[in-house]
């Protein structure tokens, strides 16, 4: 039997003769038998693979035993271990009393850190307390529309009456441990209170009167203190508090909902070491009247009125509050024609440093205002518009003549101002002009609402105005610049395009919202190289640090990277510069409706 | 310049105004007076002061630390530094865990106040938001509780 016969076998399909079938059978033998040891030797190997693996279990079990007690976190000193421990707790709010956030988590992690975090005081200085209490009586509107602000993040507002009584007074224990461990340090507390309250129930000895009970014993130390409530409920559960009841507080922030009434009197504002006053009405009316009541006595350096007043109380406020370092108001006159009789003299305000001023589409008093202002140390000014006008329905996004606010005039005599925000879309570009040219100071410019990475629906509420009346071009070096004088500018913007001034020589920080289309890749590109490294120093100003814009990609989509083209460029020249550059396609915006109110501009 | 020895003897040559950003060093440096003579590390090594070292010569230029709001720092430099240090800060302390700490021992020993509070933030980073299982996990931590313990420290925080 030949490998041919064979060959002609496999290629036929005629049954094998007896001959090729033994040879068949002669030639398998042997592989068959080699697969089977391979097969056995495979076998063998896979236990010693699992063999292993099982030690390498055992070992990195081992190994992690160890590590643990090496663990590099066991090395840290506790005074090191506490720093740690305040960074964990929230920058921008305060803590809640919950085991899923610092310090009370801190202290379920082991014995050693909730011994650490028990012994820190400073861990416990600063709580949130979110309330709710739902009125007795089915269907109560007594919020007047107004909901917290922490509603979202608040998990009690189900269930009922019984429940949430229950709820406040497991809090109320809970609160007179966790400011017990602060010891005699000064506390910071904020409070929201959504619900149903009435002046005899509070009276009559309720679970709420004794949890602001254990509040108030530790008033003492309370340096400050933020209330978001209804404004009834301000009334019901400190109306009646002289202001010596908090001899310590130097901050207090109010969030109300509903208008104050007639007779409310904010007694805590009149606290003998108080500061800082921020002050905002959801659903209210105007609060003139009752701000020029309640702010008879007090001696405040900062301020903040988050809700319209008229420019008549806000020339008020200026004139009284002479020691205010930061004051921020919105202002609305609602007579656009009035003609507003100011009296004589000068506006002193001689330690203001901020002053940010919200105005509506009205300018009447505006520029006599400017005029008058003297704020010798002002080093920031912003100035913005809000949409009150239009606040149900969208405004026209390309007015067709913004009016002039004369905003230049107090600009001009502040020596030390150092950053500007300014509104392009609510004012002239004569007067935006004549702003950069009368504060030659400036380091940082905003033009327009700060722009946010991730803008919500409200974000772009605020920044969606497109900055149509300012021109990048403006802060574009010429080639040539001369050393004209900035006293020849008009007030109408030509004279500027027509000469060579180089505008805000210091500028090291720039951030614009919703660029119009004159904003072009090109445009930024000549504006920025013109102002970093050796440029900067052949142009004679200062080298440009932080570049942050937004521009309306509807207007231009980009080819390239600008962005990346010009941080490229610049770091070629030797210049070291942050830019962000976002063509951003915002999408069709939702107004606000009187179901889901517009929030604060600030 | 300063010369500064770790304690795996390795020799730095360090310009004076980044090396006095350690307020241990500074103080040497004033007992000692002018004098060429190394200054010894003994509780940081070579890794470790490398990393030191490159956090000091990119903060050297800024204000001074302070407790209060109102601090050395101007608008600017606070601005700035929210802005643009930040993201180098987050990409500085991108390290494994052990170095981590070992940096804030060594910002503790040279009393290097901003990368001590720069470090911690770090740490507090890895805290933020996790469960204390997942804290636990992180750090290798024991959970040392008793069943009975861990129950009543569990109750401590519920209305029940």
């Amino acid at each position: 039997m030949t490998d041919l016969d064979i060959a002609k076998a496999r290629a036929s399909n005629d049954e094998p003769s007896c001959a090729v079938v033994t040879e068949i059978r002669r030639r398998l033998s042997k592989p068959i038998l080699e697969l089977q040891t391979r097969g056995e030797e495979i076998e063998g190997l896979l236990q010693t693979i699992d063999a292993l693996e099982s030690e390498c279990d055992t070992l990195e079990g081992t190994i992690a035993d160890y590590k643990i007690i090496r663990s590099s976190i066991r090395h840290l000193p506790s005074d090191i271990l506490h720093e740690i421990f305040y960074r964990c707790l929230p920058t921008h709010r305060n803590p809640v009393m919950s085991e899923h956030e610092a310090p009370m988590l801190l202290t379920l992690v082991c014995r050693s850190w909730r011994s650490v975090a028990f012994s820190s005081p400073r861990l416990w200085t600063r709580v949130h307390i979110p309330m709710h209490l739902p009125s007795k009586r089915q269907g109560d509107n007594v919020n007047g529309g107004w909901t917290s602000p922490y509603y979202d993040s608040e998990d009690d507002q189900e269930g009922t009456r019984e429940d949430a009584e229950k709820n406040i007074r497991f809090r109320q224990k809970l609160l007179q441990t966790w400011l017990s461990r602060s010891g005699a340090l000064p506390l910071s507390v904020s409070l929201s209170y959504f619900g149903s309250i009435s002046q005899s129930e509070y009276s009559d000895g309720t679970t709420l009167k004794h949890f602001f009970n254990t509040l108030f014993s530790f008033s003492s130390v309370i340096i400050d203190l933020e209330l978001k409530m209804p404004a009834r409920a301000y009334s019901i559960l400190f109306g009646d508090m002289p202001p010596s009841t908090f001899p310590s507080l130097r901050r207090i922030r109010l969030d109300f909902g509903g208008r104050p009434g007639s007779r409310t009197r904010i007694s805590l504002i009149n606290a003998p070491k108080l500061e800082s006053l921020s002050i905002a009405f959801k659903g209210g009316s105007q609060i003139s009247s009752f701000l020029e009541t309640s702010l008879t006595l007090c001696n405040l350096t900062t301020l903040a009125v988050h809700y319209r007043i008229t420019m008549e109380v806000a020339v008020m406020i200026l004139k009284r509050q002479q020691q205010l370092k930061s004051c921020k108001m919105s202002i609305l006159n609602y007579n656009e024609d009035a003609v507003y009789a100011f009296d004589e003299g000068v506006i002193s305000l001689p330690r203001l440093a901020i002053l940010v001023l919200s105005v509506a589409t009205t300018t009447a008093g505006m520029e006599e205002v400017c005029k008058r202002i003297d704020a010798p140390c002002l080093s920031h000014f912003g100035f913005h518009q809000f949409t009150w006008h239009y606040r149900y329905s969208p405004p026209a996004l390309e007015q067709s003549s913004p009016p002039p606010f004369g905003v230049h005039h107090l600009l001009e005599r502040c020596n030390m101002l150092t950053k500007l925000s300014l509104d392009a879309s609510c004012t002239t570009s004569g007067d935006i002009l004549s702003c950069l040219a009368s504060a030659p100071h400036i380091i940082h410019l905003v033009i327009g609402q700060p722009y946010k990475r991730s803008p919500t629906a409200l974000d772009y509420f605020w920044t969606a105005k497109h900055q149509r009346n300012f021109d990048l071009n403006d802060l574009v070096i010429k080639q040539f610049p001369t050393s004209e004088s900035i006293q020849s500018y008009s007030t109408d913007g030509e004279e500027f395009c027509r000469s060579d001034i180089v505008l805000l020589p210091r500028l090291e920080i720039f951030e614009g919202g919703m660029m119009s289309k004159k904003t072009t890749g090109e445009v930024v590109k000549k504006f920025v190289l013109g102002r970093v490294g050796a440029s900067a120093i052949q142009n004679g100003v200062s080298s440009l640090r932080y570049v942050n814009m937004a521009i309306d990609s509807i207007s231009q989509t980009p080819s390239t990277n600008p962005a990346k083209d010009i941080q490229d460029a610049a770091n070629a020249d030797g210049a070291e510069i942050t830019i962000n550059l976002d063509f951003n396609d915002p999408g069709p915006y939702f107004w606000p409706t009187a179901a889901d109110p517009p929030d604060y501009f600030w | 310049m300063v010369i500064l020895i770790t304690s795996d003897n390795v020799k730095y040559v360090v310009e004076k105004d980044v090396a006095e950003l350690s307020v241990l060093v500074k103080n040497m440096l004033e007992d000692i007076g002018p004098s060429d003579e190394p200054i010894p590390l003994h509780n940081v090594t070579s890794t470790v002061f490398n990393k030191v070292l490159e956090y000091c010569i990119y903060h050297r230029n800024d204000p001074p630390p302070s407790d209060d709001d109102e601090g050395c720092a101007s608008p600017l430099h606070k601005y700035l530094a929210s802005h643009i240090c930040s993201e180098w800060d987050q990409r500085f302390f991108d390290v494994d865990q052990a170095l981590l700490f070992d940096i804030i021992l060594a910002a503790n020993y040279l009393d290097i106040k901003t990368l001590l509070d720069d470090a911690c933030k770090a740490v507090a980073h890895l805290i933020q938001g996790k469960s204390t299982e997942e804290i636990r996990g992180i750090f290798n931590i024991v959970n040392d509780f008793t069943p009975e313990e861990e129950a009543r420290v569990k109750k401590e925080n519920v209305s029940s």
